[in-house]
């Protein structure tokens, strides 16, 4: 059956099936190249929508900690109720940016029922946040702004809910997996280090409430504010700024030169929140160790509040820096995909015209062939009979002989270049006659 | 000119034997019209060689109807 189908296929056509038969592994071997390829940027993409998803996150982690703050403690000349308002405001915007990125991304890095339910994080989602802040928010109407233990245990939640949700979009969009090093070590400092820094210092705002809530500090204070300058030196400052180095050591890869923007900005941003938390580390310190306090509680925490808010600050810029390096990523692949299916095109093109060529060059002989034998048989079979009705008549015409003569000769000259060309065709080569 | 009449001569016999034997039909039997070439063919020289083209190219032809219609049209064929 299937050598019957094939009979019937023209030459060149079988030549194009064997062509297209080759073509195919090397078909799905690019396709498998071009999805590599897809798969690369989508990642690079996949991680700048899990900054874009951080975003409102830092800006509800700023207000929020703040809120907390005031409501704590207000420190003196300062009008608490009116910041307290404004801070309320900024939280209604950072859920509404939340809910639009919660829109855009949210499927994508699974925040979705399911998506949470796999890693046991249901509570982490941005309308249980709104719940609970708004909880905060009556709460407080009704301690008329005086933060309670069991508004501090909501504030704690909220605080639980947004870390819970960076640490959630830093494993669904593979920040935490980031492949290549200037983007992984800035992503060490956005996904990890300063919210933990930002959360570390209102946690010393607290400690340093109680103890200056204290006649004098006890001993346990002390160890407290020794252990908070410990790890706000070694966990933070220092691990930040060895990342920032690496970051920017880096930055030459194979997918950009080292970027003017990203080495300009970064240690900047990084300088400007270094001074401020050493300058928090020698305060903390200090009270550590001082017989009496040099500075007061307002002193400590307007110190402290310039470091958080230099916090947010250098996260922002970090976050931004790094969205453009995905972004050169992202044109990096695409510009390779590209760059590949043109060549594939043009491989193709190229390999087309060759077989094109070698086509030819069977055909045309083959064809010439065709076109010498079938006539060739048609004037054998007329020399034949004007030959035979000759014989009968008994009177042979000399003309019409010599033309036969002539037209079989010529023949047998066609027949013999023909089979010459086949044997060419064939074999490469003439074959010698023995 | 005369090579145009020459070709329009060839190209009448290709299209009742083929292209791969007309040419050579034509070529063979120019001997009957010597001296002339294909570049100095002319109608006289056609009706000098007709009676033998149409014998070789009759051989290539197996219908007997398309042979005389050969013989008709060639005797005709405009130069």
């Amino acid at each position: 059956m299937a050598t019957e189908i094939t009979s019937r296929i023209s030459i060149s056509k079988k030549i194009l099936l064997v062509s297209l038969t080759f073509s195919l592994p090397i078909a799905v071997l690019g396709y498998l190249v071009v999805s590599n390829i897809d798969e690369n940027s989508r990642i690079a993409a996949l991680e700048a929508s899990g900054n874009a998803y951080q975003t409102p996150l830092e800006w509800l982690l700023r207000d929020t900690l703040e809120h907390q703050r005031l409501a704590r403690h207000c420190p003196a000349n300062t009008d608490c109720k009116a910041q307290m308002v404004q801070l309320q405001d900024g939280v209604s915007k950072g859920l509404v940016a939340l809910a639009a990125v919660d829109a855009k991304f949210g499927t994508q890095l699974e925040f979705t029922t399911e998506g949470l339910a796999k890693r046991n994080r249901q509570l982490a989602t941005g309308d249980n946040l709104a719940k609970t802040w708004h909880d905060i928010v009556d709460a407080l109407d009704k301690s008329q702004g005086q933060s309670t233990p069991d508004i501090d245990a909501k504030y704690a939640d909220v605080n639980g809910i947004i870390n819970t949700m960076i640490t959630h979009l830093g494993d669904t969009s593979t920040l935490i997996l980031d492949p290549v090093l200037d983007t992984y070590y800035t992503m060490d400092i956005t996904l990890l280090a300063l919210p933990q820094n930002q959360n570390r210092i209102s946690r010393m705002i607290a400690d340093a409430i109680t103890a200056f809530s204290h006649e004098a500090f006890t001993a346990e204070d002390r160890m407290t504010f020794a252990a908070n300058a410990a790890l706000l030196q070694t966990s933070d400052i220092d691990r930040v700024n060895a990342d920032v180095q690496t970051a920017l050591n880096e930055n030459k890869n194979d997918f950009h030169d080292a970027v003017a923007s990203f080495q300009e900005k970064l240690p900047a941003g990084a300088k400007e929140w270094t001074d401020a938390n050493v300058k928090l580390v020698a305060m903390t310190k200090d009270l550590a160790t001082a017989a009496t306090p040099a500075v007061t509680l307002d002193e400590y925490i307007d110190t402290a509040v310039k470091a958080q808010q230099s916090a947010f600050k250098f996260w922002d810029t970090a976050a931004r820096e790094n969205d453009n390096l995905f972004q050169m990523r992202v044109d990096f692949y695409n510009n390779r995909r590209n760059f590949s299916l043109l060549m594939a095109a043009i491989a193709l093109l190229f390999s087309g015209f060759i077989a094109y060529l070698v086509t030819r060059s069977m055909i045309v002989p083959l064809n010439k062939l065709t076109l010498t034998l079938k006539p060739g048989a048609t004037l054998l079979a007329g020399s034949v009979q004007q030959i035979s009705e000759a014989s009968k008549k008994g009177a042979h015409d000399a003309a019409t002989t010599a033309i036969i003569c002539e037209e079989l000769t010529a023949h047998a000259d066609d027949m013999r270049n023909t089979a010459q060309n086949l044997e060419i065709l064939v074999f490469g080569h003439a074959i010698k006659q023995s | 000119m005369a090579k145009a009449q020459y070709d329009n001569l060839v190209k009448f016999v290709n299209s009742y034997v083929g292209e791969a034997k007309g040419p050579g039909i034509v070529e063979r039997q120019m001997k009957h019209c010597a001296p002339a070439t294909p570049d100095t063919f002319s109608a006289a020289d056609l009706q000098k060689m007709a009676a033998f083209i149409v014998a070789a190219a009759a051989l290539y032809i197996p219908d007997a109807g398309k042979k005389e219609e050969f013989k008709t049209k060639l005797a005709s064929l405009p130069l």
